[in-house]
């Protein structure tokens, strides 16, 4: 095999595809090699070119779909289209840090909508997501706020809003989680008889009287409960750094991720500038490989790999992870995803389909071009080259064996 | 077929890379450059848990219990208490139940007072344990709400774990074994851990294709997944793992038997019985399996309880039985206990065929049990305000009898406070 003893196959596109497998649910092979002829800085200013992600918004989710699994359908199919890009990948984000779960969810146009908002908003101003998601169906129906009562106000949302949307734990005493269910209180969210969906807000319902929350006596309601914790420089620490940790793969310290979240606060917790800001910094341009490859995005780079299209949800919920259907209300563990029985569902989803009826090379170099892998391990390259020696082996038994190999090689699980 | 030949260092020495390679090497040990904020250190390696850090960590009590197994068979959707242990001599079952109780015909008597489905024959020649009055504090009627609770151990909903019960577990007995625990029903957070070596499967059968050596593209696909390396922890933890399957899919090719289909517990057990078949071969395959989590079944019998339940019923009966016939066979009859869980029962009383969400049920208990009844009868002329069974025996403490009594594990290190064992074991 000429020309592969090293291996750095080719740090050009190595570097280009680094940027789009944190920016982008998907790395495609033509968008690296576009990429790979800018600089770092330019690169990253072409992903964040606001022309680019108007024309990624430009799209919606279906407005009445038949159930969740329509909307979560045509997610997959934005997260894996050639113009995927930090849109969808920031929706990504925000799906595991405002999670909902489509179980608890009684009409799929309210997933729709907040899917609608978190790709809309997922690069706009922290106060608007926030309120948007926290009010929308969804969320109001995953957390149990529909109905709530101020007599006999459910906790849930309150508590949720606090410890893992916003301020942490630590920041609120049980007090402050019986003050904001009360002030959340007063949502419905229900369905006529034609089953149109409304979300409403009745008086009669909610909570109108001073209440003490986080040591401040007022009229609190839900917009002012939202917008209190939004302005908590604690919330501004956690979540600037869980975006951090999103994208550099690596959490900061306690002093970084409250310089950060100062930083974000004077700027007035817009958030794309904020992903420009850890984008830019040296830490992420050195931070290639430290992250895994979760099952989603991996299902995601191997469909648009090979170029399959199609596959049933079954396939994708085999591999252990799947859009609105998380383990609980606190999203997905992050990089907890290379552990044998997850390895095994990826090395399956290789006989799902047959990679010598799709057109692909055959070639051990043009398999990792295709998987953007630029850097490699000698043993990675040395496996895929190894399976034409085997014996009675047939062209179509090549293909299909090394191709299976690429996808579940060390570095294509890796981000 | 297994390639078994050490990774000589994880970190080797890199000459002459470029940047992102050499990044790729450095892991965690990052030069602070100027501007840029301070990185924490990095993660330990992930091979194997799940991973949840801020639970309890569960203490086995003084005094072995040897490799004891723990079998969860999970009925999904809500299992009728009412249909597996019916209250025939109780007039006001059949009051409640006109066209859904158990006809005192059909009935398989345990005692004067209840009685199995003829669905469960084959069952009924076992010992059974039965703990009547199971269910959640406080519970509500959301199947998700629920689900989460039992796969927490918390039966109250207050307890703020994030773990799984049986993840607790299986950290709590780790002896660094191979596969201290795995499901045999694809990914699930009951086993949701920190520590212990476990795995998700759909089926032994998933190994297939390490199995293979006979294809040549099977046999080159294998070899290549454990030749996998790496340059640092991540990249040679995937090897790792792909060595991990096929050293499993070795000593199950060597240790199991062929499945046959003809036996009742594959043709009649449904998906119970080939994950429970699964299970078997892999106990049998000495890689230290004591944890096994199956599920199976569609509780959930809004409409057309009887039929829906009499399937599941039968599937229940040819797996299970068929389960504890290959353990006996095996003779390890005094170490493996199978134990029902589900996140609610029934209402009691009907709609038009069905049965909607209900709170207490009836769990099952199978394997090296006294042949009897435990836990406390809910009473059927004192419902709760939905008209479902109310709670005698808090899930928590059930769970608290299969760590402590079975296992071995103090009941108070993984559960809530309060959950005692019931002494049935």
């Amino acid at each position: 095999m000429p020309a592969m003893s090293a291996l750095e196959r080719d740090p050009r596109r190595a570097t280009a595809a680094h940027v789009l497998h944190r920016t982008a649910m998907t790395t495609h092979a033509d968008r690296v090699a576009e990429l790979a002829d800018r600089s770092t800085a330019d690169a990253i200013a072409a992903i964040l070119d606001p022309g680019v992600l108007d024309q990624q918004r430009s799209q919606a989710p279906p407005e009445s779909p038949d159930d969740s699994d329509e909307v979560v359908r045509w997610w997959l199919a934005r997260m894996t289209a050639p113009d995927t890009g930090l849109v969808d990948r920031m929706a990504w984000f925000w799906h595991g840090h405002l999670t909902t779960s489509a179980d608890k969810v009684d009409a799929p146009v309210l997933v729709a909508q907040q899917l609608d908002v978190l790709r809309r908003e997922g690069l706009g101003n922290l106060r608007t997501l926030m309120h948007s998601v926290v009010t929308g169906g969804a969320m109001l129906q995953y957390l149990d706020a529909s109905w709530s009562e101020a007599s006999r106000p459910n906790e849930n949302l309150a508590r949720e809003l606090m410890e893992l949307f916003t301020i942490g734990r630590g920041n609120y005493s049980e007090d402050d989680v019986r003050a904001a269910a009360r002030a959340l209180a007063g949502w419905v969210v229900e369905k006529d008889e034609d089953e149109n969906v409304s979300v409403t807000w009745h008086r009669d319902r909610a909570f109108i009287a001073p209440l003490v929350f986080l040591g401040e006596q007022a009229d609190w309601d839900t917009d002012r409960v939202i917008a209190r914790l939004c302005d908590d420089p604690a919330a501004h620490a956690r979540i600037a750094g869980r975006l951090w940790s999103f994208l550099v793969r690596r959490p900061l310290t306690d002093d970084g991720a409250a310089e950060l979240g100062r930083w974000w606060n004077d700027h007035d917790l817009e958030i794309l500038p904020l992903v420009e800001r850890i984008l830019s910094d040296p830490a992420f341009a050195q931070s290639a490989g430290f992250g895994t490859r979760s099952p989603v995005e991996w299902w995601c780079n191997a469909v648009s790999t090979v170029g399959l299209t199609e596959t049933d949800s079954w396939a994708i919920h085999q591999l252990g992870q799947y859009p609105y259907a998380p383990p609980n209300v606190a999203g997905w563990p992050p990089d907890r995803w290379l552990t044998p029985g997850s390895l095994l569902g990826r090395a399956r989803f290789g006989y799902t389909f047959e990679p010598a009826e799709l057109d692909l090379p055959s070639d051990t170099d043009a398999i990792l071009d295709r998987c953007s892998l630029f850097v490699v391990d000698h043993s990675t390259v040395d496996a895929i080259e190894a399976v034409a020696a085997t014996p009675d082996i047939d062209d179509y038994g090549i293909i299909g064996a090394r191709w299976r190999l690429a996808l579940c090689a060390p570095e294509y699980q890796l981000s | 077929m297994t390639t078994t030949s050490p990774i000589v260092s994880r970190r080797r020495v890199l000459g002459g890379l470029g940047a992102a390679a050499a990044a790729l090497a450095v892991g965690g040990r990052f030069r602070s450059t100027s501007g840029a904020l301070r990185l924490a250190p990095a993660a330990a390696p992930l091979l194997g848990a799940t991973g949840v850090a801020t639970d309890p960590v569960g203490r086995l009590l003084p005094g072995s219990i040897g490799d004891r197994v723990l079998v969860i068979v999970d009925c999904r959707g809500g299992n009728d208490g009412l249909s597996l242990l019916a209250p025939v001599a109780d007039g006001r079952y059949h009051d409640l139940r006109p066209t859904l109780a158990l006809a005192e015909g059909d009935a398989l008597w345990l005692d004067d007072e209840v009685a199995l489905d003829p669905a469960l024959g084959r069952l009924r020649q076992r010992n059974l344990l039965f703990v009547e009055g199971v269910g959640p504090i406080d519970g509500d009627l959301s199947h998700f709400a629920m689900t989460e609770r039992w796969e927490r151990g918390d039966a109250a909903g207050t307890a703020g774990f994030r773990s799984g019960f049986l993840g607790r577990l299986t950290d709590a007995i780790d002896d660094g074994g191979p596969l201290v625990g795995v499901s045999m029903a694809g990914p699930s957070h009951h086993l949701t851990n920190t520590r212990a070596s476990t795995l998700a499967l759909a089926g032994t059968d998933d190994l297939w294709f390490l199995q293979e050596p006979d294809w040549p593209a099977a046999a080159a696909f294998a070899r290549g997944l454990s030749a996998f390396d790496g340059q640092d922890d991540l990249a040679a933890s995937v090897g790792e793992g792909y060595r991990r399957l096929a050293d499993l899919a070795a000593r199950l090719t060597n240790d199991a038997t062929e499945p046959d289909w003809e036996m009742p517990m594959l043709s009649e057990g449904g998906e119970l019985g080939a994950q429970l078949f699964g299970a078997a071969t892999l106990l049998s395959a000495g890689v230290g399996t004591r944890i096994v989590y199956t599920s199976f079944g569609d509780f959930d019998t809004h409409q057309g309880h009887q039929w829906k339940q009499q399937s599941n019923l039968s599937q229940l009966d040819a797996a299970l039985d068929g389960f504890l016939a290959m353990i006996d066979a095996a003779g390890a009859s005094d170490r493996v206990l199978v134990a029902t869980i589900s996140e609610f029962g029934r209402r009691v009383g009907e709609n038009d065929g069905g049965l909607d969400h209900g709170s207490a049920s009836t769990m099952l208990l199978a394997g090296p049990v006294e042949d009897r009844r435990a836990g406390e009868r809910p009473d059927l002329g004192s419902l709760d305000d939905d008209g479902n069974l109310v709670t005698t025996v808090p899930f928590d403490r059930y769970l608290a009898t299969l760590a402590e009594e079975w296992l071995g594990v103090e009941a108070a290190s993984v559960l809530p406070e309060g959950a005692s064992p019931l002494g049935v074991l």
